[in-house]
């Protein structure tokens, strides 16, 4: 319980204070996991959607298989994307491994079907004379697409702080693909791990603090954003 | 001789192995309005769906303007269609926005389309509600502004999917006429699906019956209450008098038929399209507004048939009353409003219609 609380002056003075070794861990946290993000949401939601209103064979398949790595074990995505990465894989000559780059591919390897499979739940839910209302008002392919996004664009938002949620919140593949090198690839949660190995329970906690903090205000920012009222046109 | 603006040739559709949709042939000519009636699960909605080219057939062929649909022009001719369905699916954008949005998708620059689409929003009645959200908008307004945006692309031919069925009676009723005045006006074609024969005969130059996949009839409303085609499209218009009997004589132009139950003659005119020869079983088809009720023999028109009977039910309705006479067919007759209230049940009177008025069905058909 003391290191709880201790925790929680930790982390204001961490931020307050200016403390110069726990900044760019919070900065270098955003931007691989919103460049993740990102990378997802351009993935995911062509692929989400495309599995929403297209028909072939195998489309029952190829949805089993979004909604299965919704689930995947970040563990096993780090996995993957270190055979990859690693100095005898296939990309091994690009010397990425280490790196953020590192990191944010892994990261949106595991946000991506999370972002599709949402989508495809999102736009799956649309009832579907909207695309025939589009079709019959001569809309073309991209912007029936289009049309039907905004239409879904609440539960759209609501993948995307999923996908968000999924990979700030990660440790293992940041682990295994980051190495959590200081001043490198260290972020909160490979921190987090670090701190409480080494029995600096409060600076754990301290950290912890910052990661919940930090995704409660994307969240309420994607949330606000959720509520704003469609554009005039 | 210029094409159908719409046709639909051997069209077959099939779900779960059975042919739900079966039209040989299917046409609406340029500045048509066409009505297609029929019961729930008829196929109305899969043969709007057809038309507009939003639908496949497992076979057959849909030419606009004489130009076969394939899957590689539909796009293309779907330009000349505009569909409004049972609900107004409009997009979570602003009024003016749905209603400019056919336009914009055909390429018209914003300012244009939007200053068109303001045009059609006031001759619904709605241009005041151009800047609200469409999510906003009563059920009314809404269908308002789905019709606007159907008319704004300016259609040669308009597909209509029941388009007021979310709406109470008074609310159709108040769409239904500026409808048809603004199809009149813009000279496009228009088919609309429905299943209230009102609105049919309201709006259409043509009434199709849909029953069972199949157009069981097809012609101007008061033409199909004089003579249906069949006992199952009378039985769909809504003719209230159906009665059974046999062929007793023919004498010219007119049968003599015995009905069922009690054996009464009955005079009927002989169906142009149809043979009917002696003892043959027959339905005569006659609409309870061709049936008068009469208190003494004396007030009927000559010429006309009578049968003395006993009033068996009255009701009452806003536009009249209802009533069933036993004779001992039982007879059913709409009667204009009138004040007091005449007709009591048990009361005896004379049921009477022209010979002309009766239709008869073979019992085949």
């Amino acid at each position: 319980m003391d290191d709880l609380i201790s925790g929680l002056g930790e982390a204001a003075r961490m931020l307050l204070g200016g403390d110069p070794d726990v900044w760019p861990v919070i900065l270098l946290s955003l931007r691989v996991s919103l460049t993740a993000t990102l990378v997802a949401l351009l993935l995911g939601v062509p692929a989400g959607v495309a599995l929403a209103l297209s028909t072939f064979r195998g489309r029952p398949l190829a949805i089993g298989a979004v909604y299965a790595g919704m689930g995947l074990p970040p563990v096993v995505a780090g996995l993957v994307v270190s055979l990859f990465l690693w100095r005898s894989g296939p990309f091994g000559a690009a010397g990425l491994l280490y790196t953020p780059t590192a990191m944010i591919v892994a990261q949106a390897v595991i946000a991506t079907p999370v972002v599709a499979g949402l989508t495809l739940t999102a736009v799956g839910a649309l009832d579907p004379r909207y695309r025939l209302q589009l079709l019959s008002l001569g809309a073309g392919r991209l912007q029936t697409t289009w049309w039907l996004l905004r239409e879904a664009r609440m539960p759209l938002i609501a993948a995307v702080v999923a996908g968000f949620g999924a990979v700030i919140s990660e440790v293992g593949a940041a682990m295994m693909v980051g190495g959590n090198i200081k001043g490198e690839t260290r972020v909160l949660t490979t921190a987090t791990v670090l701190e409480v190995g080494r029995g600096h329970f409060a600076t754990a906690f301290a950290l912890s603090f910052v990661l919940l903090g930090l995704t409660y205000l994307v969240t309420v920012a994607l949330a606000l954003l959720q509520r704003q009222q469609p554009a005039r046109s | 001789m210029t094409p159908p603006l719409l046709e639909l040739s051997d069209i077959v559709v099939r779900a779960s192995g059975r042919a739900i949709l079966e039209v040989p042939a299917f046409v609406v000519d340029a500045g048509e309005a066409v009505a297609l009636f029929g019961p729930n699960g008829a196929g109305k909605t899969t043969l709007l769906h057809i038309a507009a080219l939003l639908r496949q057939p497992d076979s057959g062929v849909v030419s606009i303007g004489g130009v076969p649909a394939t899957a590689r022009n539909a796009a293309c001719l779907r330009r000349a269609l505009s569909v409004v369905f049972q609900d107004p699916l409009l997009f979570d954008r602003s009024v003016l926005a749905n209603a400019a949005a056919g336009l914009r998708f055909q390429g018209v620059p914003r300012a244009d389309a939007e200053q068109i689409a303001r045009g059609w929003l006031a001759r619904f009645g709605v241009a005041h509600l151009a800047s609200r959200g469409a999510r906003d908008l009563s059920g009314g307004e809404a269908s308002r502004v789905a019709l606007a945006r159907a008319f704004a692309t300016e259609p040669a031919i308009l597909l209509l999917d029941e388009p007021f069925s979310a709406l109470d009676a008074p609310a159709r009723a108040a769409l239904l006429a500026p409808l048809r005045d603004r199809v009149r006006q813009s000279g496009a074609s228009a088919l609309l699906v429905t299943h209230d024969l009102a609105e049919a005969f309201t709006f259409a130059d043509r009434v199709c019956l849909l029953d069972g996949g199949r157009i069981i009839a097809s012609g101007p409303g008061p033409a199909l209450i004089a003579h249906p085609p069949s006992l199952r499209a009378a039985s769909l218009l809504g003719i209230e008098n159906l009665l059974t009997g046999a062929v007793a004589e023919i004498s010219g132009d007119e049968a003599r038929v015995a009905l069922e139950p009690g054996g009464t003659d009955v005079r009927a005119c002989l169906p142009a399209q149809q043979a009917i020869s002696p003892h043959q079983r027959v339905t005569i088809a006659l609409p309870a507004g061709a049936v008068r009720v009469v208190a003494a023999e004396r007030d009927i028109p000559a010429g006309w048939n009578a049968l003395p009977g006993i009033v068996a039910a009255v009701t009452p309705l806003p536009s009249g009353s209802r009533l069933v006479v036993q004779t001992p067919a039982p007879f059913v007759a709409s009667l204009p409003w009138a004040p007091g209230r005449p007709w009591s049940v048990g009361g005896r009177v004379a049921v009477a219609f022209a010979p002309a008025s009766a239709h008869l069905i073979p019992e085949t058909a």
